[in-house]
Order: C-alpha cells, then sequence, then structure tokens
C-alpha cells in the first residue's frame, strides 16, 4: 500500500513526457518518470521517495524500439529486461540481464529504470559501458545523442527532467568476444557480491566493468592495462585488483575483503574465458 | 495522453474475462485494487516489494508480481489489459498437480506459484528443468515445499506436452533457492 497520493499521466511521445514533466516540476509536484516502477513503488510503499506525480513512459512507441537500422542495434529504454533476454541479439546483455532479479521481475524492469534508478548495482549498465553504445535522450533542451561513457560514470548524469529514450550499439561490437559472471554469497538470486562483464576488443585487449564492489558500476582504464602483458589469468588478475577501489561495500553479504577476493577470482576467470589459462 | 489527478475516481478494469467498475487512488497497487475493491484475495500481500511472489498474477498470459504494478496501468485501456488471478483458473491442471503432488504446506504462497506455473505452462510448455527452476526462483515458499513444487510443474508441464506424468513417487531434488 503507497501512503501519499500522486497523479498519474500516460505520454505517447518523448516530447509530451517532457513537457508534462517541465510543466508539474513548475507546479512544484516533484514529478518522477515511470517506466517498470520497481523502483518507484516500492520506494514510495516505503515512503523513501514521495512524488506528486507519476509520468508513465511505457506506451512511448521509440522506447520499445528493438531492432537494426543503419549498422547498429537499437534498444528502447522502456523495454524490459525480459524482452533483452528473449531478443537474445546481443549475448553479453542477455547474460549479465538474465542474472538481475528473478523470472517474473525482469518482465516488469526496464532498461531505462535500470540505468537511471537510484537503487544500488544497475547491473544492465555494464554491457553498454564497455561497448561503444550511444545514448538517445530527450530533456527540456531537446534532443541529445551522446556516448554512453561519456554520461556513464557509474551514475548516469541527465539533466532534470532528461528522459533515456533508447540506446544503440554498433553490430560488430555484439560479435565480440564477450563474459559475464554475477556471484552472490547469500541465494541464487540476489544483489551481487560482484558482477562481471567483460569483452574483448578488436585489438584483442580485454575490457572489464565490474558491479557490486560499490553501489554503482565501477570501471578503470588502469585496471584494463594492468589485464594485458605477461603471466597466468591468475597473475594479471592479481596486478589488475591492486586498482580496484580503495573502499567496497561491506554489507551482510559480504566484507570488503572477501568481495576484493571474489573480484580478483572473477578477473581471473575472464581472462581464462576470453584468452585461456 | 490520459490522467488521473490524485484522489478517488471510478475506472474500469477487465479482470478474468470481466469487466469491472472499480474506484481507485492513482497511488493504488494493483494487489490492493483486487483484494480490497474486487474482493478477490487470491493474490496475498507478502513482502510487498516484489521478492516472494505470492502476490503474482497473469497480464496478457505474462506473470507479474501485482505488489509492483499501479492499478492505472490496467484501467481505460482499449483494448483491455488482461489479469487473471487464481480466483479465475477454477479447477486447472496446475492446481490438479499442485494437490496431486502436495506442493504446498500451509498454502500462504500457492496461488502466487500457482499463476507462475500456468504462466510458464501457456508460455513454454518444452521448458526443461532448469528453465523450470529459474522461473520458480521467482517466488518464495516459506514451508519449502521445493521438491514437491518441482514435482508438480513437471506433471504440469508433461501434461501440457500430451505425455502421461512420469511418477508420482519422484526422486529428491535440490531446493530452488
Ligand atoms: C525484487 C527486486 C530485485 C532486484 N534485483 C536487482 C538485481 O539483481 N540487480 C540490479 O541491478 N537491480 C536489481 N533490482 C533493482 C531494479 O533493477 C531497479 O528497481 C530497476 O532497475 C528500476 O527500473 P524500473 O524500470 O522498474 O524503474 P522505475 O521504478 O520505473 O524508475 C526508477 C527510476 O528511474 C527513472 N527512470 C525510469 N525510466 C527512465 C527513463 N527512460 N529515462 C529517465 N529516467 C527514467 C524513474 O524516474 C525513477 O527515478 C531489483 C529490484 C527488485 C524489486
Ligand atoms: S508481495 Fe509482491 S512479491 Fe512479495
Ligand atoms: S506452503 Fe507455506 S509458504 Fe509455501
Amino acid at each position: 500500500m503507497i501512503p501519499m497520493d500522486f497523479s498519474y499521466w500516460r505520454t505517447e511521445t518523448a516530447e509530451e513526457a517532457v513537457a508534462v514533466y517541465q510543466q508539474l516540476a513548475d507546479d512544484g509536484q516533484h514529478p518522477v518518470y515511470y517506466a517498470g516502477g520497481t523502483e518507484v513503488v516500492t520506494r514510495a510503499r516505503l515512503g523513501a521517495l514521495t512524488p506528486g506525480a507519476v509520468i508513465d513512459v511505457k506506451a512511448i512507441p521509440e522506447a520499445r524500439r528493438l531492432g537494426r537500422d543503419g549498422g547498429c542495434w537499437h534498444v528502447g529504454a522502456a523495454l524490459s529486461l525480459a524482452d533483452l533476454i528473449h531478443d537474445g541479439a546481443w549475448p553479453l546483455l542477455a547474460r549479465v540481464a538474465e542474472r538481475v532479479a528473478d523470472h517474473t521481475t525482469r518482465s516488469h524492469i526496464t532498461l531505462g529504470g535500470n540505468l537511471a534508478g537510484t537503487i544500488a548495482y544497475r547491473e544492465a549498465a555494464l554491457p553498454f559501458w564497455l561497448a561503444d553504445a550511444d545514448v538517445a535522450t530527450v530533456g527540456p533542451h531537446g534532443r541529445r545523442t551522446a556516448r554512453f561513457r561519456d554520461r556513464f560514470d557509474g551514475t548516469l548524469a541527465l539533466d532534470p527532467g532528461e528522459l533515456v529514450v533508447s540506446l544503440s550499439v554498433p553490430d560488430g561490437v555484439r560479435q565480440q568476444p564477450s563474459y559475464a559472471q554475477k556471484a552472490t554469497r547469500l541465494d541464487y538470486v540476489d544483489y551481487p557480491l560482484v558482477t562481471i562483464a567483460a569483452l574483448r576488443g578488436a585489438e584483442g585487449q580485454v575490457h572489464v566493468a565490474l558491479s557490486g564492489l560499490k553501489p554503482e558500476p565501477f570501471r578503470s582504464a588502469a585496471l584494463d592495462a594492468a589485464l594485458i602483458g605477461s603471466g597466468s589469468s591468475a597473475d594479471r588478475a592479481g596486478r589488475a585488483a591492486r586498482h580496484l577501489p580503495a573502499t567496497l561495500v561491506e554489507d551482510l553479504h559480504g566484507t570488503a575483503d572477501y568481495r576484493r577476493f571474489v573480484a580478483q577470482t572473477v578477473l581471473a576467470d575472464a581472462l581464462t574465458a576470453l584468452e585461456g589459462p | 495522453m490520459q490522467n488521473a489527478n490524485t484522489g478517488r475516481a471510478e475506472h474500469l478494469i477487465t479482470v478474468n474475462g470481466e469487466q469491472r467498475r472499480v474506484s481507485l487512488r492513482p497511488a493504488d497497487t494493483l494487489l490492493y485494487t483486487l483484494r480490497d475493491e474486487l474482493g478477490l484475495t487470491g493474490a496475498k500481500p507478502g513482502c510487498e516489494n516484489g521478492d516472494c511472489g505470492a502476490c503474482t498474477v497473469l497480464v496478457n498470459d505474462v506473470p507479474m508480481k501485482s505488489c509492483l504494478l499501479l492499478t492505472m496501468e490496467f484501467v481505460d485501456q482499449d483494448p483491455p489489459r488482461s489479469v487473471e488471478t487464481v480466483e479465475g483458473l477454477d479447477g486447472a491442471e496446475v492446481q490438479r498437480q499442485f494437490l496431486q503432488h502436495w506442493a504446498f504446506q500451509c498454502g500462504y504462497c500457492t496461488s502466487g506459484f500457482l499463476m507462475l506455473v500456468e504462466g510458464l505452462r501457456r508460455q513454454r510448455p518444452e521448458a526443461n528443468r532448469d528453465e523450470l527452476v529459474d522461473w520458480l526462483r521467482s517466488n518464495i515458499c516459506r514451508c519449502t515445499s521445493y521438491a514437491e513444487l518441482i514435482h508438480a510443474v513437471e506433471g504440469v508441464l508433461e501434461r501440457e506436452r500430451g505425455a502421461a506424468p512420469a511418477s508420482d513417487h519422484p526422486t529428491p531434488v535440490p531446493p530452488t533457492r
């Protein structure tokens, strides 16, 4: 039961959603976009989020787009993780997404909500962060397309009222060798101790992005660079692990030291899978 | 564009194939509309956080957690988005298999599991053991009837595929969660 009241708006175009957002914000209504609702509903129930209005964006056709065009694969932000897994066009994304939450909840959680939300971990961001992906948005200042990695550093930098409409990934990237693993402690379905996504680039170098170490996903050029060079997968993972964040999440799933140990292990696993032992 | 202001208002919703008039606030979740407005108490409140699946219903044949949905997502739509609750099953094969395999103890989780498994039967009758276990991980049974649940699901899927259920005395299997 959600204790507070809010108004509900179902919008049909991105521009309409942004205009409604602006108007409600100007009226002091503290609107939020509403997609899968898994964060909005659960946080509103606890009183941790108190919107005066929710703007449903799931019926916006371009946010439900899915398919290839102009050498890229385009995916709408309002599609659910279940939609992306079912489509299967990008194996790395499908493998990461199929370990987020549980089978039923993946029919709720949207890609846009996972990228733009405030709940920790945002695992679906990892593949896009590694690829030369673009993110298309509509905001109060109009339409904008940018490299995902230029707008995402663990958190997606959006202006107030800016709506994520879709993402696109070059066809070649989807075929590159990739690896994903999610390590959990208490249960198979759970927030991650560590989730790794790894992509071997055209030049042969392995790039990784990790979730579970900090509330936000983590990537580091220094860590990627330390994966190159001589030695076994385990040796190189050991060297790379020195570039993990200095402070890591410490909770009932695992201590910071345990997370560091698991991160080093999954780094070695990724290298072995993509390059051999 | 459609909008509903704060406060109660009447809307039309289609549940179990029947169009019903409900009075609701835009902030009402489907779980509470079903239970308090429509008297369909099969969907149970458990965690109300998306974790337990006791509130599972079918939306256009897809299992969804009614505690995570706003009722507004379902009202005044043409064509209507179909919502099905356990009350709509009415003696279905999945219910017979749950009884036959004792796939419950206290029964609190049962209607959620029934809707989940009915969704699996409709969408993925060819599901293998790994896939059905992945679906079952969406729900929690606090009485830990997991082994019996797996046997019931296998019974449902075997029937659906036209095979005679393998055995009434199945071998033990590890729990799903
Ligand atoms: C049972 C359960 C298990 C979970 N397990 C995991 C897990 O294993 N891993 C993980 O990473 N997460 C997990 N989560 C968190 C979940 O991923 C987030 O709640 C979810 O990503 C939010 O997406 P949504 O579509 O439901 O967003 P909503 O709740 O609709 O919105 C979330 C936020 O994002 C904003 N937003 C939504 N769409 C857009 C858009 N297109 N453009 C701009 N802003 C937008 C909204 O305004 C809101 O602020 C879990 C959640 C639940 C309930
Ligand atoms: S009550 Fe909905 S998932 Fe627990
Ligand atoms: S039978 Fe008691 S919770 Fe499942």
